[in-house]
């Protein structure tokens, strides 16, 4: 990977949080959890297991690279690398970063030594005996919370990353265009999902090999009109049929790196009128969102705005859940639709998912859902294709 | 194997595969270890690590496990945002607040799950269950804000580490466990067996690569996998390193591969297998090379009785090979199998290194030794290993796949 202005914007931002907040370092624990590993380390393919929580980044004041710690190994000073319970690190894949074995006593001596302040993300997870590491070789340490500060740096894109974002969404786009090949009578709901993955790994897509938990498709079908289908299901699980409803949302970690959303919905014939109206709200109610989406508004402001204005109004139940997220290297990320970031006001730059649900009562939820970009002039979608219900096998036009 | 009539997890994800009755099993085998070492409560830190999440509950992707003596059993949901906004409900849960996780669905009697409250309710919680000893799995994992709000709320705190314990007993699988194992082997091999098909000069390596990976996945395979086919070059020049994800090339006579799946299949219990395919044939220099790194495999796998520890076991493979006149490769080459990640004590390098193995334990082996090339001058040489699983028993380890070990030479008449 050659040299990305985006990255060192990273660091240069990074680093002037440290100098403004006094901070030797910062130590971000559990760094899967809002994409801080690949954010810090200029990573675009997901290669670690979330299995492996125990992670954790460091990043140094007037430090040159990240120090990615892939084991909770505590070296004492002087000490030897560690055996490791399964295989070394490879080289980092990035010019970002270093790999390391492990938290080594002699380094935070030394970074610690004269100023003592260390900034903690996600400091929650950070172990008991981590802490006491650092205590040992540090003991005048400070612990320093700046999950805030450092999550709403983050939140704020480059133009550069946000052409990256855009070119994500694209290709989720691409990828959704195979829908018509995949979505038939007689699959499963499970065969359904494997094709979209499939479809998803040929754009670029990254995970686990096949976790759902990068590759995350949400699906429900069930026919038109009719009842959601009760969970949980009996092998093989549904069978899909002409007449059927399908609601597809997908939250991919693609080929530039980054997690982005896109939610549309199928109907395998002729929908009927009922179903028509349901999307047709589904898409006002998220352009309503995005009419809203400006510099200094909040997030509470757009969910009030639809819920009261576009859902209620039609008769459906205002969605409560987190339809509104910031868009990221991880599922999703602050700000978003949760206590403590609904109110926050939103900044040109932040990059946002938008897809309020509409739930007819007892029936699978409506979503359209697609990404945002603030600017000063209100919100612009990042990606191309339409939203319009999809009417697979319909030989009415 | 019957499969109509199982429930799906996670709607299409994959089939539960394990009765109610195996995972009130599973809570019986913790209460049990709990019970002889006096604590009322379990806390199980890192429980997605090796899978004690989907051992217990069912489900994946927990940050802890809560298990009282008595009572249900708490699933602790893995944190994908700030929690602190929210309140500390530990009877209501929500999942419209995640963009990641959906509502689900246990098959396990006995069990519930919460939101990850505050690390103050998480000690409540803890302490409504014991006013001393609180036992710990993977104690390495506290978490100190956890640690503080526990010494808070329990004035004789004392933890006691159940780790070796139930981590032993977990890793001997049950009949249920070990259908599934078998089954993911059944369909591994039954993929090797389609590689005689699918290896043919002039196809693309990435082509066959996915098709590999989707049709495992259309055997039942979920989550985590392992689909990977290398390219190891012609048999009489070094094998390039070890790159499952190498660039696309085109294959061609005397072309040789390194299949390595681990995986899964119906339930979803991780299977590993790893075998090597020429495509023709092999000279009787390079059969004699894989029959001795099945030999080697082989060699390590009768040591996995009960009693004897990892530790043991590589020291005494490395006394095998190395009076042979080889080296064997320092590494993790032996470690157990979860029900829902790849991982699980025993572990080379790991805590259980010095445990004594217990019967039932699954273990995957692939010690890796080499191929001396002396044609090519000097000392050169390749690595030469496959890989197998095996279960632990007094009279050796025994395989759980039917494919057999060695070379497969597939022929071009």
């Amino acid at each position: 990977m050659s040299e990305k202005a985006y990255m060192k914007g990273r660091f240069a931002r990074l680093q002037k949080f440290m100098s403004q907040e006094s901070l030797a370092g910062i130590l971000f624990l559990r760094p899967l959890k809002e994409g801080y590993d690949m954010w810090l380390t200029g990573c675009t393919q997901k290669d670690a297991q979330v299995s492996y929580l125990d992670k954790a980044m460091l990043a140094v004041a007037e430090g040159e690279k990240i120090l990615s710690i892939s084991t909770p190994s505590l070296i004492e000073a002087g000490a030897e690398d560690p055996w490791l319970p399964h295989a070394l690190p490879g080289e980092a894949s990035t010019p970002y970063y270093i790999n390391c074995t492990g938290f080594y006593g002699d380094y935070f001596r030394a970074m610690l030594s004269k100023n003592h302040r260390l900034g903690l993300v996600n400091g929650n997870k950070l172990q008991l005996r981590v802490k006491n590491f650092i205590q040992k070789y540090a003991p005048d340490v400070e612990f320093v919370d700046v999950d805030r500060e450092v999550h709403l740096l983050k939140a704020i894109k480059t133009d550069e990353e946000i052409e990256m974002i855009r070119k994500d969404c694209r290709n989720l786009e691409h990828a959704f265009a195979a829908m018509g090949t995949i979505l038939r009578p007689n699959v499963t709901e499970r065969d359904v999902v494997s094709g979209i993955r499939k479809s998803l790994l040929e754009r670029g897509a990254s995970g686990w090999d096949y976790s759902s938990q990068c590759l995350d498709v949400k699906l429900t079908s069930a026919p038109i009109s009719g009842m959601a289908v009760a969970e949980p299901l009996e092998y093989p699980g549904r069978v899909l049929g002409m007449g059927d409803r399908v609601n597809i949302k997908v939250n991919a970690s693609m080929a530039e790196g980054w997690h982005v959303s896109l939610g549309r919905c199928y109907v395998l014939g002729q929908a009927d009128e009922e179903t028509k109206k349901c999307w047709d709200l589904a898409v006002k109610a998220q352009k309503a969102a995005a009419d809203y989406l400006k510099p200094g508004v909040t997030i509470s402001a757009v969910m009030s705005e639809v819920n009261e204005n576009i859902l209620k109004k039609s008769g459906f139940p205002e969605d409560k859940s987190n339809w509104i997220y910031g868009v990221g290297n991880a599922w999703a990320e602050y700000p978003m639709a949760v206590p403590g970031w609904r109110d926050i006001r939103l900044c040109e730059g932040m990059v946002l998912a938008v897809g309020p649900n509409v739930r007819p009562e007892g029936k699978d939820a409506y979503c359209c859902l697609d990404i945002y970009r603030i600017t000063d002039n209100g919100a612009v979608r990042l990606g191309d294709s339409s939203q319009g219900l999809r009417e697979l096998f319909s030989t009415v036009f | 194997m019957i499969l109509e009539g199982k429930k799906m997890r996670d709607r299409y994800e994959q089939v539960e595969m394990y009765s109610p009755q195996e995972y009130i099993r599973r809570a019986e085998v913790v209460r049990q270890e709990m019970k002889r070492k006096g604590v009322e409560v379990l806390l199980i830190l890192n429980c997605t690590g090796e899978a004690y999440d989907h051992w217990l509950t069912g489900k994946e992707f927990l940050d802890y496990v809560i298990v009282p003596a008595k009572g249900e059993i708490i699933g602790v949901l893995l944190d994908e945002i700030d929690e602190s906004g929210f309140e500390d409900n530990t009877e209501q849960v929500d999942f419209g607040r995640y963009v990641h996780q959906r509502a689900f669905t246990t098959q396990a009697p006995g069990v519930r799950f919460i939101h990850p409250v505050s690390e103050n309710r998480i000690a409540e919680l803890i302490a409504g269950y014991s006013t001393e000893k609180v036992g710990l799995i993977n104690p390495d994992y506290m978490f100190w804000k956890l640690d503080e709000a526990l010494k808070n709320k329990i004035e004789r705190l004392e933890y006691v580490d159940l780790t070796m314990e139930v981590d032993s007993q977990k890793t001997r699988k049950s009949d249920e466990e070990l259908e599934c194992i078998r089954m993911a082997g059944i369909a591994q091999g039954q993929m090797m067996e389609a590689l005689e098909h699918m290896l043919r000069p002039g196809r693309h390596l990435k082509e066959i690569r996915t098709e590999v990976r989707d049709q495992i996945v259309s055997m039942g395979a979920s989550g985590f996998l392992h689909c990977m086919l290398i390219n190891l070059g012609n048999q009489m020049e070094i094998a390039p390193p070890f790159d499952p994800y190498s660039d696309d090339e085109i294959i061609k006579e005397g072309d040789r591969f390194f299949a390595l799946y681990e995986s899964n299949s119906f339930g979803g219990h991780c299977t590993a297998m790893g075998r090597v395919f020429i495509l023709g044939e092999a000279t009787e220099e390079y059969r004699q090379a894989i029959r001795f790194a099945v030999e080697v495999n082989e060699f390590a796998a009768s040591r996995m009785v009960p009693g004897n520890t990892l530790r043991n076991i590589v020291a005494e493979t490395r006394s095998f090979v190395t009076l042979k006149g080889h080296n064997l490769k320092r590494m993790c080459w032996m470690h157990g199998l979860s029900t829902a990640t790849y991982g699980e004590q025993f572990g080379v390098n790991d805590i259980s290194y010095d445990w004594p193995l217990t019967e039932g334990a699954v273990l995957h082996c692939h010690p890796i030794s080499n191929r001396y090339m002396p044609w090519l001058g000097g000392g050169a040489w390749e690595e030469a290993w496959e890989l197998n699983t095996y279960v632990v028993t007094p009279e050796g380890g025994k395989s759980l796949v039917k494919y057999p070990l060695g070379l497969t030479e597939i022929g071009l008449d």
